[in-house]
């Protein structure tokens, strides 16, 4: 009976929480990203050519738009 | 709470953060420690990623393990348990993200996803049951693991940056070269040891 009784429990425990990840998980594949998150983030941190934060032309083309 | 017991919250933190540092003296999360610090502002973002996810999974899974685990006689199932609160955790983390910080989202990429297997989240919780840690003391290395892995990434993120634009022989360039700071940053962090005994 105490067997049964933790093998009963472990799969309670267990399907809760994986509920609750199944339902985290689906929500967040319905959550979409703001359009042109991807643009800004590359303009802003690194190059649009080489993606190098270092760049000669980047770091002087900043430069210029400030 | 008494001074003694605040003397050892705060001794903790520092202990988890600095001598017994997560990333450079037990090796947990080296993955995301190498793959998120070529620019400091994605590894300042996964370090406060990582260190909203090791606090969180330290505050329920210490209730959970104790109030239901332990009662129920199922201990046995901790690692199971610690590894789903962790994964529902991270996507929440991931929904607020991708909502409130799309740029941040971005720069994460894969990364942000997979601190559901960053071993030093689970290894810090682990370690809170397996030392039978206090509720507070549980915190206090939480706190403490975490900020140091927030710590160690963004100070290594500078270095590579600076690294950038140093004259590297080319053989070293990229991944050779931050192995041997990674090493090197070790080495800094062995000074630490036997500072504080708790």
């Amino acid at each position: 009976m105490e067997i049964f009784l933790r093998v009963l429990f472990s799969i309670i425990v267990f399907l809760v929480l994986f509920i609750l990840f199944i339902v985290l998980y689906k929500i967040n594949k319905k959550t979409k990203v703001p359009k042109g998150a991807r643009e800004l983030e590359r303009d802003e941190f690194s190059c649009s050519h080489c993606g190098h934060s270092e760049c000669k032309f980047f770091i002087s083309k900043k430069k210029e738009d400030k | 709470m008494e001074t003694s017991a605040a003397v050892t919250f705060i001794l903790a933190i520092i202990s988890g953060m600095l001598v017994d540092n997560v990333l450079l003296s037990r090796f947990y999360g080296c993955c995301s420690f190498i793959g998120v610090s070529k620019k400091v502002e994605s590894a300042l973002g996964m370090g406060i990623a990582v260190v909203f996810v090791i606090i969180f999974a330290a505050l329920i899974c210490w209730p959970i393990y104790n109030f239901i685990l332990v009662p129920l006689n199922i201990a046995f199932m901790d690692t199971i348990t610690y590894i789903l609160v962790i994964a529902s955790l991270v996507q929440f983390i991931a929904i607020v993200i991708k909502k409130y910080l799309p740029k941040l989202y971005n720069s994460l990429g894969i990364y942000l996803p997979l601190i559901t297997t960053n071993c030093a989240v689970l290894g810090v919780v682990q370690a809170n049951t397996d030392m039978e840690y206090s509720f507070m003391l549980s915190m206090a290395s939480a706190i403490g693991t975490s900020l140091g892995f927030l710590l160690v990434i963004v100070v290594f993120a500078c270095i590579r940056n600076r690294l950038d634009s140093c004259a590297v022989p080319k053989c070293l360039k990229g991944t050779p070269i931050a192995l041997i700071t990674a090493s090197l940053m070790s080495i800094a962090f062995l000074g630490f040891l036997g500072m504080i005994t708790l």
